[in-house]
């Protein structure tokens, strides 16, 4: 394993604590209609922090720890921002697992490739926006 | 005339985040870190040569469905802008090309969106099946990230089947 492998895994991690925590605050804010997509997809998230989490123990890293609390990019009062918040977040996360496909082989490559995709699909779920390059930085 | 890494790194917008704390700058891997300037391996310049092909194709296969399609333009532009900025990435040369297909085909705006959506499955998996063959980081991040954007394409365009389906398809309206 090297260095950058263990980056970029670092990375999922925080992201994907970011990701947990912003889900638990903007599920409040969603409509009945949106409210199981939400919920799903917070339990994915964190079934996803969990798996890293694993891969970095079983290098002997510790993972790192989830903030006590984060700033959000914009505000958030009503649903159609809590569903801005949920895309942020995915576009985020499908930057952070690209990279990551970047630094494995095999099974674990395989896996963040579609952590990505998977991230990216979330995103237009939520704005119904499409981009050419889902997770750049714009 | 194949394209070269440093003609790859060209498409900065390419180069994923890689923090996610909310309210902090956001992270770049540095430029300097990711091998630049090497000629790309041959398996590399063989994939080259079948992705340009492929989003090629896939703009055509675009054009071509904005032509025959009597709806979504404004939508299927948008994916056309995405492939060529997927294209602009491996390539110096602009692929604003017009539509080559006038002819109505007459299956319709369904069958046209997804004889569309068929292709862009296709790109996401010749990408997926082909990432072992890659070696290069950078390049390794792109394609997932344009894997990532067909997949984006794939859902809107399941969106766009289901508008179609409804306007040709209406629920029935029952009277109690």
């Amino acid at each position: 394993m090297t260095e950058k492998q263990i980056t970029a895994l670092n990375n999922v991690v925080s992201g994907e604590n970011a990701a947990i925590w912003a889900y638990g605050f903007l599920l409040a804010f969603l409509n009945d209609a949106d409210y199981q997509a939400g919920l799903s997809t917070f339990n994915s998230h964190r079934n996803a922090r969990d798996a890293a989490r694993l891969k970095l123990r079983a290098l002997n890293q510790n993972p790192p720890r989830p903030e006590p609390n984060y700033d959000l990019p914009f505000p958030v009062s009503e649903a159609n921002s809590a569903k801005q918040l949920a895309a942020y977040i995915e576009d985020r996360l499908s930057g952070i697992y690209s990279a990551w496909t970047a630094t494995e082989t095999g099974d674990d490559q395989t896996y963040a490739f579609e952590q990505a995709v998977q991230a990216a699909s979330r995103y237009y779920f939520w704005i119904k926006e499409t981009k050419a390059f889902p997770g750049a930085v714009s | 005339m194949h394209p070269t890494r440093r003609a790859i790194l060209a498409g900065a917008a390419a180069i994923p985040l890689i923090s996610c704390s909310f309210g902090q700058e956001a992270e770049q891997p540095s430029q300097a870190s990711i091998p630049i300037g090497n000629q790309p391996t041959p398996t590399e310049k063989n994939w080259f040569e079948i992705f340009i092909e492929l989003e090629s194709n896939l703009i055509q296969s675009v054009d071509s469905t904005i032509e025959r399609s009597t709806s979504f333009e404004s939508q299927l532009r948008e994916i056309r802008s995405h492939h060529e900025a997927h294209l602009a990435v491996f390539s110096n040369s602009s692929t604003s090309q017009e539509a080559i297909f006038n002819s109505k085909s007459g299956i319709g705006d369904f069958g046209e969106l997804a004889k569309l959506r068929i292709r862009h499955s296709r790109s996401l998996n010749f990408i997926k099946n082909s990432l072992s063959e890659i070696t290069d980081p950078l390049l390794i991040s792109t394609i997932t990230q344009i894997a990532a954007c067909d997949k984006q394409v794939i859902d809107q365009l399941a969106d766009l089947m289901s508008q179609v389906a409804e306007v040709q398809n209406p629920p029935e309206v029952t009277n109690d």
